[in-house]
């Protein structure tokens, strides 16, 4: 028993009640998978259309005195050129001084609007996660689908670039290509966020590889498989249609997960100063930031920390509703 | 040799078993290969010129001195034969910038601080996760195995750098409960040295509770259904002696590889806490020589890193096959 904890444990999907039907569902979709999903729908139209809603600063008369929207709540304002001086000079205690405009959640330390940051840096973070997931998922499950089936060299060489890359720690791999692949402070913030997908991908690739490797060890076992293969069935068919739609429901629950465990990568990584740049706004750069004025204002670390937490809640539980729904066992995730 | 174990003899070592170690061994030489050609490249990644990167002010005489020590002007396999030979024999290179500190001595300083963090981590984890994970698996279904079950998941779901700034906020700023940031050598002040200590490990091992204990409760719930367990009870042990005597042993294995694995997972993790809570490891040393631009450093941190993850898990699974004879396979 003990051998085969890892494998049980971490990656096997649990035999399906009906074979030749696809992932057919096994219970109903709990509660806690609906009210994550819809939170998750929440975050996506927000990462869709607020960006449209922002107020832009308008230069005054005298070229060097900004407003920003009309001065009333609940606006967004543009995160990165939108400074606000007078809540600034407020913060700092000089006499006389106005609010520009009103900050739900107070300024960041240039004197920009913390909410609208967040709201406006969940497109980033979220094209951030998804991508490099996403991308992970094509090149890992595509790499793991074939070891699993051919087994034989192919499992041996792609087993061996998964342990090769797994043999650094996630964290510390991502910090070296970062750092590596940005050069010295010439990078646009465009191009530090394909670094970012890039790297965070490239350190997803082995974990949904050898998952994906382990669910295909499993399927290509089956009757069904057996039975395409004395029907003279080419591999490519049997790939695509036996193999495929039986491993897309296990690796789809583990990527809810990943997204969420690549959300945290991003905060760490700006923790760390190598997250995105000065003209993006993400909600890891809002945790940076946060950090570093964690005794004067802690609001700026917190609401970035509640922000980051309640995204991976809802992504684990929307994962773990799935996984449920479907019947796939423990991820190691 | 070449007899099947036995229940007399049970530590036969058939030649299957050897081949077995010998292939092990391979792999793992390649891996290592693999995993310093890996961090060696990294170098080679790197835009331009690599001497220039480094140091954007140095003087002629000193680009020179870093192309010579960088070999930039030898061919691929060359130069990562040379920085290996100087790897192996620890010559990790200069850190350009201070006087006469190589690379070596800052990671002796350093790594040793980063083991202790993971040491006692994994110490606190192992200490609440077992009897959390043997408790929850006895009663399972309970009200008591639900509640924990919500808040493993809770543990699970918020990320350690949340925890560190909550804790930071309200124990060490508003408080001053516990030192806000720092390291204290055990050697100078013991009492500090863990004071100081508490909330980075805190920070690391809460969401590793839920994953070890978690595992924990699953082996429990398979292994308290078995026939011996069974006939414990019928015996008349006392509860308590058959889980954690009887219960717990089979999963043992199942511990020693979760530890094995989140060695990596604690050691990426300390990064993270090393920086808010400024502590000198050596993920700290990575990231400021990243931020420096001491590609030398950063590829034997990387390196060594990897390395000694390669090992502890390697030397599991050597473990492992020591500890249970039924995975003596031939």
């Amino acid at each position: 028993m003990a051998d085969t904890f890892l494998e049980s444990e971490a990656s096997l999907p649990a035999p399906p009640i009906e074979d030749r039907q696809g992932p057919k569902t096994g219970t109903k979709m709990p509660i806690t998978g609906w009210i994550s999903g819809i939170y998750l729908l929440f975050l996506i139209l927000v990462a869709v259309f607020a960006p449209l809603f922002v107020a832009s600063p308008v230069v005054g008369a005298d070229g060097f005195t900004q407003k920003c929207g009309d001065g009333s709540g609940f606006a967004l304002y543009d995160p990165i050129d939108c400074v606000d001086p007078g809540a600034l000079d407020v913060a700092n205690g000089v006499e006389g001084a106005e609010i520009g405009f009103d900050h739900i959640l107070g300024i960041d330390g240039s004197g920009r609007d913390i909410f609208s940051g967040l709201v406006i840096g969940t497109r980033t973070s979220l094209i951030i996660a998804t991508a490099a997931v996403g991308g992970a998922m094509l090149i890992g499950g595509t790499l793991g689908i074939l070891a699993g089936y051919f087994r034989g060299k192919v499992d041996t060489v792609c087993s061996f670039i998964f342990d090769v890359l797994l043999a650094f720690p996630a964290l510390i791999l991502a910090i070296a290509l970062v750092g590596v692949l940005s050069g010295p402070d010439e990078t646009s913030g465009i191009k530090r966020i394909g670094v970012l997908i890039f790297t965070i991908g490239v350190v997803a690739v082995p974990l949904l590889g050898r998952i994906s490797r382990a669910s295909t060890l499993t399927w290509s076992e089956r009757e069904f498989v057996t039975a395409s293969k004395a029907l003279g069935a080419k591999n490519g068919r049997i790939i695509l249609r036996d193999i495929f739609p039986n491993v897309l429901p296990a690796m789809s629950s583990i990527a809810f997960l990943a997204v969420g465990v690549v959300i945290v990568t991003e905060g760490s990584l700006s923790l760390l100063g190598l997250g995105v740049k000065e003209d993006s706004i993400s909600w890891g750069k809002i945790l940076g930031l946060g950090n570093d004025r964690l005794r004067q204002d802690p609001t700026m670390a917190f609401a970035a920390a509640i922000v980051i937490t309640l995204a991976v809640m809802s992504l684990n539980m929307f994962g773990d509703a799935l996984r449920q729904k479907f019947d796939v066992r423990e991820s190691a995730l | 040799m070449g007899r099947p174990p036995t229940i007399e003899n049970p530590t036969v070592f058939t030649p299957g078993y050897f081949v077995n170690l010998l292939s092990k061994f391979v792999r793992l030489a390649l891996v290592i290969i693999c995993v310093t050609l890996f961090a060696f490249s990294l170098v080679s990644l790197l835009p331009g010129d690599a001497a220039r990167t480094f140091n954007p002010f140095a003087s002629d005489e000193q680009i020179a001195q870093i192309r010579a020590d960088l070999r930039v002007d030898d061919a691929f396999p060359v130069r990562y034969g040379r920085w290996l030979g100087d790897f192996v024999r620890g010559d990790l290179g200069q850190y350009y910038g201070v006087a006469g500190e190589t690379v070596a001595d800052k990671f002796g300083k350093d790594f040793p601080k980063t083991l202790l963090l993971v040491l006692y981590t994994q110490i606190f984890v192992l200490l609440l996760a077992i009897p959390l994970g043997v408790f929850t698996g006895a009663r399972a279904g309970s009200a008591f195995d639900k509640s924990m079950n919500l808040l493993f998941f809770l543990a699970l779901s918020i990320p350690a750098f949340v925890l560190a700034f909550f804790f930071k906020k309200y124990l060490t700023i508003d408080r001053e409960v516990l030192p806000e940031r720092g390291w204290v050598d055990f050697s100078v002040d013991p009492v500090e040295h863990f004071r100081h200590l508490i909330l980075p490990v805190l920070c690391l091992g809460l969401s590793q509770i839920a994953v070890y204990a978690r595992l924990l409760r699953s082996d429990m719930v398979a292994t308290l259904q078995e026939d011996y367990i069974t006939m414990a009870k019928a015996k008349g042990i006392k509860p308590n002696r058959i889980l954690f005597r009887h219960a717990l042993r089979p999963s043992s294995l199942t511990l020693l590889t979760v530890i094995g694995l989140n060695v990596g997972t604690l050691i990426g993790g300390a990064v993270i806490i090393e920086r808010i809570f400024g502590l000198p490891g050596i993920g700290t040393d990575t990231v400021e020589a990243l931020q420096a631009r001491q590609i030398v450093a950063v590829q034997s941190f990387v390196a060594i890193i990897g390395i000694s993850f390669v090992l502890v898990n390697f030397v599991v699974d050597l473990l492992y096959s020591v500890l249970d004879p039924r995975i003596r396979r031939g």
